[in-house]
């Protein structure tokens, strides 16, 4: 009994850091992955969902990542068949809404890829937005066995 | 009156009858040509476009990730699926791909043996894509998957053919190597005579390919 009241303070203590730690953000990031690439391929793809949980209409105005030369923002939009990737100047997410990176959509682009990175490990990238917040955040490297969710639905 | 009845019956009765057993015969005939030559006919319920009269490829000489050619010779004796794009492109040939590579694991043959498709990754940005890279990028995905590419005039005789277009993205600078390309994303099937059979849009789901890609294979068979 006495181990498990103690257990639950330390959980009640931890759980309450984590609020304090993350109460300053009025962003949060879920799911942010990235497919793993060739290990030729020098460029690779981020998805995420991006949260924002304030007020006000954010806006993501920059990324970068030590492992990449550069990062931006693209749409990929399909005209008539012909695939454009349309770079994003910032991406607006408004208030207490969210914005979703998926494969044929919106997606980070990491340009120049410097160091090898493998199913199972992690890219860090930081993003930066309009209200001054700053997120570092860990892009997951997955085998993307099932490349099904594009952001077209498809019925049946 | 009545023999002038009869002669206006025997006067139309005749034509008439020519007429409705040529229409019969006609009728006939024409389903049983069309039954014979298959050639207008497509099978239904298909997630593809299927070309009733199937184009043949022509006149154009690009070369494969091994630096021997590709020339419409190469996609003679097998079904083969086309796939335009390139290496630095993050997010559309990754995912089509990895759906070409889904289909391969679906596959009810091995490769060598009838039926079993090739695929043919065509890089459209031979600056930056060098065969020796090409090969180890499209591997990735599956060993027996080929890449291509060429002099842009060959490939724009290709390209013409099928309908599939591409551009570059403004380069930043004479150096820059970071430029995108911009691409059509269909899948093209191609028949083992050669000729584009089947244009595949976007999303590109497995499932749903390999289901179609059996039922046109099934359909116009492997000759």
């Amino acid at each position: 009994m006495f181990l498990f009241r103690k257990l639950s303070t330390s959980l009640f203590f931890s759980l309450f850091l984590f609020t304090v730690a993350n109460a300053a953000s009025s962003i949060n990031i879920e799911n942010a992955w990235s497919p793993e690439a060739p290990p030729v391929a020098k460029v690779m793809a981020g998805y995420m969902k991006i949260n924002n949980l304030s007020q006000k209409d954010i806006k993501l105005i920059s990324a970068k990542s030590p492992l990449f030369k550069r990062v931006e923002i693209h749409l990929t939009e399909m005209n008539n068949g012909m695939m454009r990737m349309i770079k994003q100047d910032n991406l607006n997410i408004k208030a207490k809404s969210f914005i979703e990176l998926t494969p044929g959509g919106l997606h980070m682009m990491l340009i120049g890829k410097l160091k090898a990175t493998k199913a199972g490990s992690t890219i860090p990238v930081t993003l930066q937005f309009n209200n001054g917040e700053q997120l570092k955040i860990k892009l997951d490297v997955k085998v993307n066995e099932e490349p099904q969710q594009m952001n077209h639905h498809h019925h049946h | 009156m009545p023999t002038e009845k009869k002669s206006f019956i025997k006067a139309y009765i005749l034509p008439i009858t020519i007429g409705a057993i040529s229409l019969v015969i006609g009728v006939w005939l024409s389903q049983q040509i069309l039954m014979n030559t298959n050639d207008t006919r497509i099978p239904k319920n298909l997630d593809a476009t299927v070309l009733p009269n199937a184009r043949p490829l022509i006149g154009f000489n690009l070369y494969d990730h091994n630096e021997e050619a590709f020339s419409p010779a190469q996609l003679k004796g097998q079904w083969s699926f086309l796939f335009f794009g390139f290496t630095n492109c993050p997010d559309v040939c990754p995912t089509t791909l990895k759906a070409m590579q889904a289909i391969w694991k679906t596959l009810p043959t091995k490769q060598g043996e009838p039926g079993h498709p090739k695929l043919f990754f065509i890089s459209v940005d031979p600056d930056r894509d060098k065969t020796k890279m090409l090969k180890q990028y499209v591997q990735y995905f599956n060993p027996e998957f080929i890449g291509v590419t060429g002099k842009l005039d060959e490939l724009d005789k290709l390209t013409r053919q099928i309908g599939i277009l591409y551009g570059y993205d403004e380069k930043e600078g004479s150096h820059d190597q970071e430029y995108i390309v911009n691409h059509s994303a269909q899948v093209i099937l191609v028949d083992p005579k050669g000729r584009m059979r089947a244009v595949i849009s976007p999303p590109h789901i497995a499932k749903v390919m390999a289901a179609n890609f059996q039922t046109i294979r099934t359909f116009y068979g492997d000759e």
